[in-house]
């Protein structure tokens, strides 16, 4: 039964040999020894990962290191810590590690001194300062060395013992280059006591610290930024809206004038004089157009733009514009092609005027910044369930550069200015109308060569 | 040897390894501190100790148990797990082996 002649293993009575038992204990401390290693790394990620999770769900930079501090003591079961932040030059406490109810009571007592903690940049003999300006980590078994010269020495020493703290470590807080304050923490050992395991995650989660806080300062900065941006953006528009108010009354009287001037003397003037007349009816005109345009983005983009919705024939819509701007394109010399087949649905949910004002938009552009070749104006089904409108031109082109944008508000593309051409809102508008009737405006250019505008919108069943 | 620890501190201390150990080696951590003559050690979702008799050699003898399985590495460890109890105990206060 012994004679296991099978077995590959030498063996004495059944156990296996000493080199055997040997080499096993060998593997077992090796693998014992990477274990230990993978043990202290999982410590230190259990906490980094709690700080990414404050990190996430934390906003303000009050809350943010608050709760980092917190964390940090609790989990590291070290006596008390603070963080101190830079703001002007001064080194102000931030956060406090949470206190028990009697420590609270006697650092009362004795003057809050972590809570009011403010320094000046140049009371050097403070080691927190030492470690914002050498940017190096400050070890100290006195506290007075952290809380001078704001609090007494005879004072310092009651804290001390009364919190238990027997070593302070100040770590500068660095994001990048810049030294955002210091986080400091007080234990109730001596360095050299401290375990592998503190050691080294002591040493990662500084670094997480400064990422956390110049998240939270980011955050808050561009909070402000935003806000007053949204401000800016509303006087803007109410401005927008005063102004083209006050403008509009006077030109529609000129207007007025204007006709009245042609009628009375159509037979008496000079056909230079009709000219001249003619041009300034239409330059009243394009400033009465601007003015609606930015009357209307004001309305648009404050919800104020009443809607006339219903079901709306796009074919009649889209004929009616084609008919408008056909004689415009042919007297430019371009060929002016239409593909408005027939299409078995073509009712949309619109505003009929709306909708005419965007296909018109969209058909001008092309005729204007095209100077030789043809504008396509097509009108099909994609899809069961959708309506294209599409206008294509072998016109100028948009660059990639003026891309990004095309639908901005006031945006010129570069090859206008100069040019008798828009106001920069024809887009934006038209961008805004399509959306509001549940498409998208899309467009393809290729520079020099022409452009594709298009959108879609959902079919009506009747 | 003149030991200074009480019975409640030598149990926290215990705890302390064995908790260390885990992390390490898992359940065998308990297996090999439940052959230390005058431990006992349960886990019932926490680690609960109870020493009985010489403390000094109770504590000497589950740092040796897992030296003898694991090596030096496990002595470091042992003694790294004591650095983390509260409140901390002095060096002196220790068995030699911990020291």
């Amino acid at each position: 039964m012994d004679n296991q002649q099978s077995s590959s293993l030498p063996q004495t009575s059944g156990k296996l040999s000493p080199q055997i038992e040997e080499e096993l204990a060998k593997v077992n401390k090796e693998i014992y020894e990477r274990n230990v290693e993978l043990a202290i790394r999982n410590r230190t990620l259990s906490v980094i990962r709690k700080m990414y999770e404050i990190m996430s769900t934390s906003l303000s930079v009050a809350d943010t290191a608050q709760r980092l501090i917190d964390t940090i003591i609790t989990e590291l079961k070290f006596q008390k810590g603070f963080i101190a932040l830079i703001n002007n030059k001064v080194l102000k406490t931030e956060a406090v590690s949470t206190l028990q109810p009697k420590e609270e009571q006697l650092i009362a007592l004795l003057g809050q001194p972590f809570r009011n903690f403010s320094l000046t940049l140049d009371q050097q003999d403070n080691f927190c300062v030492k470690a914002v300006l050498s940017q190096q980590v400050r070890m100290t078994n006195n506290l007075y060395d952290i809380l001078t010269p704001q609090v007494k020495e005879k004072v310092t020493q009651q804290i001390q013992e009364s919190l238990k703290i027997k070593t302070s470590i100040i770590y500068p807080i660095i994001f990048g280059k810049e030294v955002l304050g210091v986080l400091s923490i007080g234990m109730d050992k001596h360095i050299g006591s401290l375990s592998r395991a503190e050691v080294e995650t002591l040493k990662e989660i500084i670094d997480v610290v400064a990422v956390a806080i110049e998240r939270a300062r980011i955050y808050i900065d561009l909070q402000e930024a935003n806000k007053k941006l949204k401000e800016l953006d509303v006087q803007k528009n109410e401005f927008l809206s005063v102004a083209a108010h006050e403008i509009r009354a006077p030109m529609t009287a000129v207007k007025g004038y204007l006709s009245m001037v042609m009628e009375v003397g159509v037979n008496s003037f000079t056909p230079q004089v009709t000219e001249f007349l003619n041009e300034t009816i239409e330059a009243n005109d394009r400033l009465i157009r601007l003015v609606n345009n930015m009357l209307n983005v004001s309305r648009i983009e404050e919800n104020r733009l009443v809607y006339q919705m219903g079901i709306v024939n796009l074919t009649a819509v889209v004929k009616t514009v084609v008919d408008e701007f056909r004689f415009e394109a042919e007297k430019k010399g371009l060929e002016f092609k239409t593909d408005i087949s027939n299409i078995p649905n073509d009712k949309v949910y619109v505003d009929q005027d709306r909708i005419n004002e965007v296909v018109a938009n969209l058909v001008s552009n092309a005729i204007k910044y095209t100077d030789k070749g043809s504008v396509t104006v097509k009108l099909y089904s994609p899809n069961d369930s959708h309506i294209r409108f599409e206008v294509a031109d072998t016109g100028l082109g948009i660059s990639n550069e003026e891309k990004d944008k095309l639908f901005q508000k006031f945006y010129r593309t570069q090859s206008s200015i100069g040019k008798q051409m828009g106001t920069g809102l024809g887009l934006y508008i038209a961008k805004l109308l399509v959306e509001k009737f549940g498409g998208k405006l899309e467009f393809a250019s290729e520079f020099g060569k022409g452009s594709k505008f298009w959108f879609d919108l959902i079919v009506k069943d009747v | 040897m003149w030991f200074m620890l009480d019975t409640n501190t030598v149990s926290v201390i215990a705890k302390s390894i064995i908790e260390h150990q885990q992390t390490i080696v898992g359940p065998l951590a308990l297996t090999q501190a439940n052959k230390v003559y005058g431990l006992k050690a349960l886990d019932g979702g926490e680690i609960k100790v109870e020493i009985t008799g010489d403390v000094g050699k109770v504590l000497t003898e589950l740092v040796r148990k897992y030296e003898e399985i694991f090596g030096l590495a496990s002595v470091e460890v042992c003694k790294d797990a004591v650095k983390e109890v509260k409140p901390p105990v002095l060096s002196e206060e220790l068995p030699e082996i911990l020291r």
